[in-house]
C-alpha cells in the first residue's frame, strides 16, 4: 500500500444548508497559515456547509487503475466556547455528499487551533471511491457545526492510501517459459 | 416524576427549576396561559406531530431533565430524534438514566453510521455518563 502527500483544498465555499449561517472567509481554509474560515453559530442553530474541494490529486499521485484503500484527513480547528464539536463531516465526490458522517465527538480546542485526524489507511469513510473520483476537482469534504459558538477552521488536508493497480496480466505461456 | 397525565404547569415549573433559560420558559408560560388545563401528554403529542418542531428540542429536554420524565414521556422525545449525531450525543450524556430498552433504541439510531465517533467511544476517548441503568 502506498500513500500520497497531504494536499490542501484549491476551492472552498459556504453552501446554504437551510440555516443561512454563512462561513466567513472560506478561502482561509485552503492553507496552513493561521488565517481561519469562521462561522458564528447562534443558539440552537447550525452552520451552513463549509465545502472544500479541488485537492489537486493527479495520476502522478495515484496511478490510474489503483485501488483506493483509505482516506485520511486532518482538520486544524478551534472554537471560542468550550465543549463544542462538529455535527457533520462528510466526503464529497461528483455526485455530492458521500459515505458516513465522519464527525468526531472530541471537543474543539478553545483559543488556539489543534489538529484532529480522521479516517486512516483502511478507512473508506463509508463509501467506495475510485482513482478517478479522487483526481476529480469535485472530490473533497463538507463540514457543518452546531450550537452557540464561533468555529474556526485553519485548514483541512487530505491524503489517500492506495494500492497501485494496472499490473499487467501475463499470458499463460509466459509462465510456462519461466 | 412527570407523566403524560401530569399537569403542564408542573412540567413548566420543573423546567424552571432545572435551569431552562427565561426565553424558553416564557414560551411554555405562553402556551399555559392559552390553556391552563393542558397536560404533558397534550403538549408532547403536539410536539411529536409537528414536523417543523426540530429534534434539538428533544435532545435539550432529555439532557436538562430527562430523569424527571416518565419513560412514556421520554419515548416521545426519543422518537423525535432522527439525526445520528444527536442520538450519539444523547447516548453519551443520558446513559446514566436511560433504561436498557431506551438505550437500545438510541444506539440503533446511530450504530454503524458514525465511524469516527463510534471508534472514539470504543477507545475510551469519549465516555458515556456514569452508568446507572434502570431495568
Amino acid at each position: 500500500m502506498a500513500v500520497t502527500d497531504y494536499k490542501f483544498a484549491g476551492t472552498t465555499a459556504t453552501v446554504d444548508n437551510g440555516t443561512s449561517v454563512d462561513w466567513s472567509n472560506p478561502d482561509y481554509a485552503k492553507a496552513d497559515d493561521t488565517s481561519y474560515a469562521s462561522c458564528a453559530v447562534p443558539k440552537n442553530g447550525a452552520s451552513d456547509l463549509l465545502t472544500l474541494s479541488n485537492f489537486g490529486f493527479s495520476s502522478s499521485d495515484i496511478p490510474s487503475g489503483s485501488t483506493i484503500d483509505g482516506i485520511e484527513f486532518v482538520m486544524s480547528r478551534y472554537a471560542n466556547t468550550d465543549l463544542r464539536t462538529e455535527n457533520a463531516l462528510y466526503l464529497r465526490k461528483a455526485s455530492g455528499r458521500t459515505g458516513s458522517n465522519m464527525a468526531s465527538t472530541t471537543i474543539w480546542a478553545m483559543s488556539s487551533p489543534t489538529e484532529k485526524t480522521y479516517g486512516g489507511a483502511t478507512e473508506m469513510c463509508g463509501t467506495t471511491l475510485t482513482q478517478s473520483d479522487i483526481v476529480a476537482s469535485t472530490f473533497g469534504i463538507e463540514l457543518e457545526t452546531k450550537s452557540n459558538a464561533t468555529f474556526y477552521v485553519d485548514y483541512i488536508k487530505i491524503r489517500v492510501y492506495y494500492t497501485a493497480g494496472g499490473a499487467s496480466v501475463k499470458p499463460y505461456y509466459y509462465y510456462l517459459n519461466q | 416524576m412527570l407523566t403524560l397525565e401530569s399537569k403542564f404547569s408542573d412540567y413548566v415549573e420543573a423546567l424552571r427549576k432545572a435551569g431552562a433559560c427565561a426565553e424558553v420558559v416564557a414560551i411554555h408560560d405562553e402556551m399555559l396561559k392559552k390553556n391552563p388545563a393542558l397536560t404533558v401528554g397534550d403538549v408532547y403529542k403536539a410536539f411529536s406531530e409537528d414536523p417543523k418542531f426540530e429534534e434539538g428540542w428533544a435532545y435539550w429536554v432529555l439532557e436538562l431533565m430527562g430523569k424527571e420524565l416518565d419513560v412514556k414521556v421520554r419515548e416521545i422525545a426519543i422518537a423525535k430524534i432522527k439525526n445520528e449525531m444527536t442520538a450519539f450525543q444523547l447516548d453519551l450524556k443520558c446513559s446514566n438514566f436511560l433504561t436498557t430498552a431506551e438505550k437500545a433504541t438510541v444506539i440503533a439510531k446511530y450504530e454503524g453510521k458514525l465511524p469516527t465517533a463510534e471508534k472514539e467511544l470504543r477507545d475510551g476517548i469519549v465516555t458515556r455518563a456514569t452508568a446507572e441503568v434502570k431495568p
